[in-house]
């Protein structure tokens, strides 16, 4: 017996039942209402004027509650400073610096590089966390170097970490309260 | 001024304020809870059509079942259009909830751009459900009024 393709199926199956079903459920609410008895067509246009109303109130809501962030900054460490990492992005969401996690963009079983190439352009800097397990890993090392085109913010997270040379060129962080607040108010000022 | 009951019963607040006030807190209580790491605008926050549909869904079963209670403590002004609307109420539900179902597969299958983004399609992903919600919404307003 042939075997159907499940997905190919509910490509024809749900736009027909989703059709059906719904204009069924109109049919029958429209049937024993008292739309005869006014004018159904004005009835329906004032509703959809207000929904329109409603979704531009809400544009405008968004456009008030979520400001452009000031900042976007990718942060990349290892797993072993994935604590460390949460407490930096805490403190820099606290100052509406909008911080993509390594963690967002990692997905089981593809190449993380990939992806990062793909919100590379977006990014406004790339905090790198340097620390004894980063220092040797291959993956952070890799994000390292694709992100020579974007400005690179190092953090230092562990003492006497050797940073490599061609990024001990940029200016430095140190995992700090202090130092975290001062990276902070640059990102804004800058 | 208008008496409270008033602008409550005047047919323009059910016609007008109820659809407005319904999207724009749809949308402001999706975009409050939503985590502080997303900020700006994106698609997500206009595809509002399910919860809609799923709103107007639990208006229908209070109205029906508010409906059934008359009926059952022999205080409804018409009785017999009454059962008649309850007649439909099985056949209501079961299509809406279908369309719903089928709506939901239509966005998971058609909604979302190929590749590695995990953007919604304008069209499938946003406005169709959308607009469906709205449409949805506005009989159900209309007929539980």
């Amino acid at each position: 017996m042939p075997k159907i393709n499940n997905n190919s199926f509910l490509r024809i199956l749900s736009p027909l039942v989703a059709i059906f079903s719904l204009v069924a459920a109109i049919l029958a609410l429209v049937q024993k209402n008292n739309f005869e008895n006014k004018n159904t067509v004005l009835t329906l246009t004032i509703g959809i004027i207000s929904a329109f109303l409603g979704l531009l109130l809400g544009y405008l809501f968004l456009k008030v509650y979520k400001k452009r962030p000031l900042s976007k900054v990718f942060i990349a460490h290892t797993s072993d400073d994935k604590e460390q990492a949460e407490i930096i992005i805490r403190n820099l969401l606290k100052h509406k610096i909008k911080v993509i996690d390594e963690d967002e963009i990692t997905i089981i079983g593809e190449d993380v590089t990939e992806r990062y190439k793909l919100i590379l352009k977006d990014l406004d800097y790339v905090l790198l966390l340097y620390s004894k397990s980063s220092i040797s890993d291959i993956y952070f090392n890799e994000i390292a170097k694709l992100s020579k085109s974007k400005k690179i913010i190092p953090i230092v997270m562990d003492e006497g970490i050797q940073i490599p040379q061609s990024i001990s060129k940029f200016p430095s962080f140190k995992n700090s309260k202090n130092g975290i607040d001062e990276l902070a108010k640059k990102l804004v000022t800058s | 001024m208008l008496q409270m009951n008033e602008t409550l019963a005047h047919p323009y607040f059910r016609e007008f304020i109820v659809p407005l006030i319904t999207i724009f807190f749809t949308i402001a209580v999706k975009v409050v809870s939503r985590k502080d790491s997303f900020i700006g605008i994106t698609r997500d926050d206009f595809a509002i059509g399910f919860d809609l549909i799923v709103t107007s869904i639990i208006l229908l079963v209070t109205y029906y079942s508010g409906l059934a209670t008359q009926i059952h403590n022999n205080i409804a002004n018409n009785p017999e259009l009454c059962r008649q609307k309850l007649e439909m109420f099985p056949w209501v539900l079961l299509f809406s909830i279908c369309g719903l179902w089928s709506l939901s597969t239509i966005v998971r299958i058609y909604g979302w751009q190929n590749g590695q983004s995990k953007k919604l399609r304008i069209w499938p992903g946003v406005i169709l459900p959308t607009f469906t919600g709205i449409i949805y919404l506005l009989i159900v307003i209309n007929y539980i009024a």
